[in-house]
């Protein structure tokens, strides 16, 4: 994977959209993807 | 790969641990006051994220020590996945996690627990992967952009948590 820092971001908002829509179980693991991915930045 | 499995694993630890501190917490609690609870920790830390407030969060501030490395080319990155994906044997320059740490310690079940662990672990593996082989410097482009990415990902994740079943 060669993913700017924005393409993964559009990708979870993206996720989360979909995932509310169809199948919302599935926004525990996207809450902890965009937690997770949160924590990309240096300090 | 040893290394995104290890943040996946350690995810999932720190999320079942959670559950099983959470499951003695939240018996007395109504429903509306879990939530209050989780909605008074998010204002603050999202005022955090956009730089209007500024304090401290808990956090491990050391690097995991490159000594993991002794235990070979699988095992160690294993275990420096597992570290790092604990969120507690590092540096965790987001308040999100702490918020979404609250939630599976009010809300989660044990499966769904785990489905947050894996989450976490994965987005901190999204990073990885998409550092390592990307042709600029990843981490520039994440500072450029860091508003935006901020907006982002505290929009996605308070969406989310909205739409928790």
């Amino acid at each position: 994977m060669r993913w700017h820092p924005l393409t993964v971001a559009v990708g979870i908002v993206l996720a989360v959209i979909a995932g509310a829509v169809w199948w919302p179980p599935s926004m525990w693991l996207l809450m902890g993807a965009a937690a997770g991915f949160a924590t990309s930045g240096s300090t | 790969m040893a290394f995104c499995a290890g943040l996946v694993v350690g995810g999932v630890l720190t999320g079942m641990g959670l559950v099983v501190v959470g499951s003695l917490i939240r018996a007395p609690l109504p429903d509306a006051a879990r939530w209050t609870i989780v909605a008074a920790a998010l204002v603050p830390v999202l005022l955090r994220e956009f730089d209007v407030l500024s304090f401290a969060l808990p956090e491990n501030r050391r690097l995991v020590p490159e000594s993991v490395f002794r235990l070979g080319r699988h095992l160690g990155p294993l275990q420096f996945g597992i570290e790092m994906g604990t969120a507690m044997r590092t540096y965790l320059p987001s308040g999100l996690p702490y918020i979404g740490g609250l939630a599976v310690l009010l809300f989660a079940s044990w499966p769904l627990a785990v489905c947050a662990g894996v989450g976490f672990g994965l987005g901190r593996g999204l990073m990885t992967t998409s550092n390592v082989r990307y042709s600029g410097v990843w981490d520039a482009e994440w500072l450029r952009h860091s508003r935006l990415l901020t907006g982002l990902l505290s929009a996605a994740f308070v969406l989310s948590l909205f739409f928790l079943p």
